[in-house]
């Protein structure tokens, strides 16, 4: 299982907060990093502002995106990274509230690697974190450029 | 028709036949004038080369003098040069210079006659002048050819004067050197005596009484058109009469005299017999003649009555039409006018014919008039065309014009005739039908804004419930999400620390948010229901059936039996709607079951004409008739949410979705015998 730092997008603090719960009932140990807008995303990719200092703010491997932001939507997030960024391959793993027909649709569009619906309860939750930890951090290989990323110091 | 234009336009003359046989008159007449020139010259050679056969041409006749054969020559010149209409100018003087030479010896040779002396003028072309008195006469112009002669002359001199009566004296002189000649004739024909004429002593010559026949006939026809001459060559019955009669009438008599004559001097028969012949025989030849006569005139008189009957009823046809009928010449006159138009334009036929047609024609259209007349005279046809008229009291109306040229019976265009029908109401109807589509198509245009107005309030209001519906089923269900999910947490990190009667609470608010999340869900796919837009399209409800069974666990045989009666029809339906319609069925199906029994389901279709329904047949708890009414209605629930958990959405979504897909759900049941759903929709292809 890797190490590789995953950057969460969600502005709700609940979410955030009942992630880390269940990244810890899940047993991943991966460092979670959050941004709590679509800019601020787009700014910790881009390595901009405070995000320059890529010692405590490491380019993830892997980016968890709620779809409904503030400032930016998570489309558009998705969007800028596969046509702006220098992190055009990084994995995004789509986090939504609904499975709506149209917004699946354009994610995959997008270049979205997968589509998830927020479980409603905290099992659920636990038991899809599983479910990324098998499948994300142990036996998925990323691409070579979104494992460079320096080790976070401990 | 109040004036015929084609009866009084008709040529006094008449038709081809009579065209014939003016033209051969004509040719006639040049004809004769060549043959009496001719004869003049030749019997002139014969006094001044003395050669006695050209004098007389037969023994037996007396010799044409060598005054008349001159006179001959000059009058024969002189009608030859006046034979064609138009003469030149010199011609003409000629010709007249030539006449007046005829008058001048005839009047000497008269002279001589009547002063009993002689001028010397009878001998000047003679070889051999006689010395006597009694010889000279023997050469002297017969008293009747001088006469003759100048009338003649003066004939040819006066031939185109006509007199302030409009009469030709020319004519009358002809006519009367014709009754000389004719008395010379008959006296030298019975063959009394060489000079047996009224007054003279010297004989006259057959072929001199011959050329002067010819002469005079050859006047006479030179003009075939004009005077009494017209009466012989026109198609008018009296010509016809009078070419048929006449001839009869001056050769028959002398011919039938003579043989009787010739026959009482052959001491054939006595004076009395010879009379009695001569009455015979006349009376025998007219009588056939008159009886010929009298079928053709009369065959002619039917024709004529048959042609005058059709014409009146031709005319009766066109004078009684409702459309205005008028008939025009070439340069605009109005020459007929019907009832039609003395009723469309106001004026009586008394009024208008004679007058311009222009005066129909309002100011604005005047130029239009020219071009017509153009077109006519080329012949052409114009039909119905529109355009405007004035009355006589000066209103306009809105005509539609039919006009055909009129030719004559040489196809010659003569005049135009002009069907004139009023189309003022037509015009007003279809300036009123203009108007009303002009409002109509107004009138369409706001209602399409109106509509493209409401179109789009509705499109905006739709994105408004959209976005609604987005935000409800992502941020208000978010806290939902995490009440229920901290309570989870609490209870399985927290729970031996509040003990069974804290942690019984805290599931009750976990259970109560989670049935929150699920109504939320619900609300959000009815209303989704009503307000997406649907595309109808063939549904294999068979493998959507299945494939519903295979995505929920609760349907498979580990929990519940559901079986399909295959086939099953496919339908005309939306795959999500329909999905969704199964989904809610099915579980309703396998909710509603006594506690501890396994459910049952079957799933069939039948056809109903166009349409297929599908059953639902379950072996739940039954509903009872009150209930089956509101049971599709939305939030009804009919059973305490303890024992049968819902939101009372589940059956009203089926309905929607149905009558969205131009559908119809019910339901048969009985408390304790479980329910038979179906759902009727389109069959698909």
């Amino acid at each position: 299982m890797n190490q590789f730092p995953i950057l969460y997008v969600e502005d709700n603090e609940d979410d955030v907060l009942l992630l880390r719960f269940a990244f810890k009932r899940a047993d991943i140990l991966n460092p979670l990093h959050f941004a709590q807008d679509g800019q601020e995303a787009i700014d910790y990719l881009a390595g901009a502002g405070k995000f320059s200092d890529r010692a405590k703010y490491p380019i993830p491997s892997l980016v968890l995106l709620d779809l409904k932001l503030p400032k930016k939507m998570g489309m558009e997030v998705l969007h800028w990274i596969r046509e702006e960024s220098s992190v055009r391959k990084l994995p995004v793993v789509i986090l939504s509230a609904s499975a709506q027909k149209s917004d699946v649709d354009r994610c995959y569009e997008f270049g979205a690697n997968a589509f998830l619906v927020k479980p409603s309860d905290a099992d659920g939750l636990a038991d899809m974190c599983r479910a990324l930890k098998h499948f994300w951090l142990t036996y998925n290989i990323f691409p070579p450029e979104c494992v460079e990323a320096p080790k976070p110091i401990q | 028709m109040r004036r015929n234009a084609l009866i009084d336009e008709l040529p006094t003359v008449g038709g081809a036949a009579a065209r014939r046989r003016l033209a051969r008159c004509k040719s006639f007449a040049h004809g004769a004038s060549l043959v009496v020139l001719g004869l003049g010259v030749s019997v002139l050679g014969g006094w001044l080369f003395n050669i006695d056969w050209l004098k007389r041409f037969h023994p037996a006749w007396a010799t044409m003098k060598a005054n008349s054969a001159f006179c001959f020559s000059l009058a024969g010149f002189s009608l030859w040069l006046l034979s064609p209409r138009r003469a030149t100018a010199l011609k003409l003087r000629l010709a007249q210079a030539c006449a007046l030479a005829v008058t001048v010896v005839g009047l000497l040779t008269l002279g001589e006659y009547l002063s009993g002396r002689d001028f010397g003028i009878d001998q000047l072309w003679i070889r051999e002048r006689p010395a006597n008195a009694p010889h000279r006469l023997l050469v002297r112009t017969a008293f009747e050819t001088a006469l003759s002669f100048v009338l003649l002359g003066l004939a040819l001199l006066i031939l185109d004067v006509k007199t302030n009566r409009g009469r030709w004296l020319s004519q009358y002189l002809v006519l009367a050197t014709a009754v000389i000649t004719l008395a010379a004739f008959v006296g030298n024909f019975y063959g009394i005596a060489a000079g047996y004429g009224i007054v003279s002593r010297a004989s006259i010559a057959f072929h001199t009484v011959g050329a002067l026949f010819l002469l005079c006939l050859g006047i006479l026809l030179a003009r075939p058109d004009r005077g009494v001459i017209v009466n012989f060559a026109s198609d008018n019955i009296g010509a016809v009469l009078t070419r048929r009669l006449v001839p009869a009438a001056l050769l028959l008599p002398v011919l039938v005299g003579w043989l009787c004559l010739a026959g009482e001097q052959a001491d054939l028969y006595g004076p009395a017999a010879s009379s009695a012949l001569f009455a015979t025989s006349l009376l025998l030849v007219f009588g056939g003649l008159v009886s010929w006569t009298t079928h053709t005139l009369n065959r002619i008189d039917i024709e004529r009555r048959q042609a005058v009957e059709a014409h009146l009823q031709l005319a009766a046809i066109v004078e009684f039409s409702d459309d205005a009928i008028l008939g025009k010449n070439l340069d605009g006159i109005i020459t007929s006018w019907n009832q039609g138009a003395e009723r469309l334009f106001g004026y009586t036929a008394a009024e208008a014919v004679g007058r311009p047609v222009s005066i129909l024609i309002p100011a604005d259209h005047v130029n239009e008039e020219p071009e017509v007349l153009e077109r006519l005279r080329r012949g052409e046809r114009i039909e119905l065309y529109e355009t405007a008229r004035r009355r006589k009291d000066g209103t306009l109306l809105d005509v539609a014009l039919t006009v055909s040229p009129v030719k004559d019976s040489q196809g010659r265009t003569v005049g135009s005739s002009q069907i004139a029908r009023d189309i003022t109401e037509r015009k007003r109807a279809e300036e009123a039908l203009r108007e009303s589509e002009a409002r109509l198509s107004k009138a369409n245009e706001e209602l399409e804004k109106k509509v493209q107005e409401r179109t789009a309030k509705l499109r905006e209001s739709i994105t408004e419930l959209e976005a609604f519906s987005y935000s409800l089923s992502h941020d208000m269900r978010a806290p939902l999400r995490a009440i229920r999910s901290f309570s989870q947490i609490v209870l399985t990190e927290y729970g031996e620390k509040i003990g069974s009667a804290g942690t019984d609470l805290l599931t009750k608010a976990a259970d109560a948010s989670g049935r929150l999340d699920r109504l939320i869900q619900e609300v959000l796919a009815f209303s989704k229901l009503s307000h997406q837009e649907i595309k109808l399209e063939t549904v294999e409800v068979e493998k959507l059936i299945h494939r519903t069974i295979h995505e929920r666990p609760e349907f498979q045989p580990s929990d519940a039996d559901i079986e399909i009666q295959s086939p099953l029809l496919p339908v005309r339906g939306h795959e999500a709607s329909l999905t969704q319609c199964v989904t809610n069925l099915l579980d309703n199906g396998v909710k509603f079951v006594e506690r501890g029994v396994r459910p049952r389901i079957l799933v069939r279709s039948e056809a109903r004409g166009n349409e297929v329904r599908l059953w639902f047949e379950d072996n739940g708890i039954g509903i009872d008739k009150d209930s089956q009414a509101r049971l599709f209605g939305i939030f009804q629930q009919l059973h305490p949410s303890k024992a049968y958990p819902g939101t009372g959405i589940g059956l009203a979504i089926v309905r929607k979705a149905a009558e969205r897909m131009n559908g119809t759900v019910g339901v048969e049941s009985e408390p304790g015998k479980g329910s038979h759903f179906w759902l009727q929709l389109p069959r698909g292809v």
